[in-house]
């Protein structure tokens, strides 16, 4: 069984930095999502808001 | 020995990231995400809004924005109309009513072109929370406006905390849509001086109001639970992935509580105590002369005076009307002849402190059947006409007195 071929073999040396690069911006914007949501979520109220006859 | 480049370092140090690039996607991200969500901000994601249903609402893990209200607002307004818009409780959201027969409807049916009724009305609120926060707000851009809201019997309307609805007054207040008066200003410091809890629960709203008037990740992700997938467990759904419907696909799930099918559900007799000493609440306030007439106590009336002059700007009493809502003859009929004389009292009394605050107000349910409501407080399609029907000269009126109709 012949081991597999690890990614940056698969990516021609010369595209790698840009690969690398858009990879990262990805990163960023992905972090960018967690934390929108980050921020969404922490001002939401702990408690869910159970309603009683009033 | 060789001395590492220091492109070698910073590669061991971050591995394939490029930390650059890495902070040029958090920024675009973040840029891209908050323009985003203050476009979605200034759009009306509810076509043919109604109310806020329970799966839209707090009651479902959903907290409508202000930019989302004022959103539906400009939506349904048109130029030149008089703005009513329906704040307060589950009697006014229209609780036993479905959409197509909810009493604002009919309200506006009543009113005219001329008027524009939008119901904001939430479950459990007071008068100055939800609808009454974006009367304040949209005060310049509609200044013919009118507010109705509802209240029980001799409640007391605080507006300054952190029960369900008071997000939305803190994203108002701390996002400078408010008037500042003197009142308001004193309340606020009061409830950041009662203790490290309060102050800590201000200091939260403050800095998540500073992050959201940024980012406007509020909108953004309201959206995305609206129309692509719900992030929380709602108490419609509470496990994962049914949670993940989004929130839109859920119809408004009031049920005509006229059918005879909910007939068992209006007066369960297993509640009758709790109803009676909910619709005799007043009585420890009172007390009884001896010509038969019933007094408030001078403390509970100097109090509720106080709230309910501070509870809005001056220039919004003006425009708003509250309603006192009344029980089920269901429940008064049973009362001795007694404790009907003082809630009759308390609830005239209610509606004088409403007038000495200088807010128009009048109380409804007294000459209502029994089919009016379906519970001791809400009110089925038949009651909720009836109730249109009251308000509607009242709003016109008002409308005339601010001089809306020239």
């Amino acid at each position: 069984m012949s081991a597999p071929k690890s990614m940056r073999s698969l990516v021609p040396p010369r595209s790698i930095p840009v690969v690398r690069a858009a990879l990262s911006l990805l990163a960023g914007v992905a972090a960018a999502v967690f934390f929108s949501y980050l921020l969404f979520r922490l001002g939401l109220p702990s408690q869910p808001f159970i309603y009683v006859s009033f | 020995m060789s001395v590492p480049a220091e492109a070698s370092i910073q590669r061991a140090r971050f591995g394939w990231i490029r930390p650059s690039w890495f902070i040029a996607g958090v920024a675009l991200g973040s840029a891209s995400l908050g323009f985003l969500g203050w476009s979605i901000g200034r759009t009306d994601i509810h076509p043919g809004f109604v109310r806020f249903h329970s799966m839209i609402s707090p009651e479902g893990g959903y907290y409508p924005t202000l930019d989302e209200m004022t959103s539906i607002v400009r939506a349904k307004a048109k130029p030149g109309q008089v703005l009513v818009i329906v704040g307060g409780n589950s009697v006014l959201m229209g609780i036993w009513q479905r959409d197509v027969d909810i009493w604002s409807a009919r309200l506006q049916e009543l009113l005219g072109d001329k008027y524009c009724v939008v119901n904001f009305a939430y479950r459990g609120a007071a008068p100055p929370e939800g609808g009454a926060v974006v009367a304040e707000s949209l005060r310049k851009e509609f200044p013919r406006q009118i507010l109705i809201a509802n209240d029980g019997v001799l409640t007391a309307v605080a507006f300054v905390g952190h029960g369900p609805y008071r997000y939305l007054f803190w994203q108002a207040y701390f996002s400078g849509k408010l008037e500042s008066y003197p009142a308001r200003e004193r309340r606020v410091a009061e409830y950041r001086g009662l203790g490290p809890t309060e102050h800590n629960e201000l200091a939260e709203s403050r800095i998540s109001a500073w992050f959201d008037q940024v980012f406007h990740f509020n909108d953004l992700w309201n959206w995305v639970t609206l129309r692509c997938f719900g992030t929380l467990p709602s108490y419609k759904e509470q496990y994962f992935p049914l949670f993940l419907k989004p929130h839109g696909i859920y119809p408004d799930p009031e049920v005509d509580g006229s059918e005879p099918m909910y007939e068992s559900n209006h007066y369960p007799p297993s509640t009758l105590d709790v109803e009676l000493r909910i619709v005799t609440g007043p009585a420890p306030y009172y007390s009884k002369g001896s010509d038969g007439r019933w007094s408030l106590a001078d403390a509970t009336h100097k109090d509720l005076l106080e709230w309910n002059q501070e509870a809005f700007p001056q220039e919004l009493k003006r425009r708003t009307l509250i309603l006192v809502s009344g029980s089920s003859p269901y429940y008064v009929s049973r009362l001795s002849a007694d404790s009907r004389s003082m809630l009759r009292q308390a609830t005239d009394d209610t509606v004088s402190l409403f007038r000495e605050a200088g807010i128009s107000s009048f109380d409804y349910g007294w000459d209502f059947e029994p089919k009016d409501f379906g519970d001791r407080t809400h009110l089925t399609k038949f009651g909720g006409w009836k109730l249109a029907g009251l308000v509607a000269p009242q709003v016109r009126e008002m409308a005339e007195r601010l001089g809306y109709l020239k």
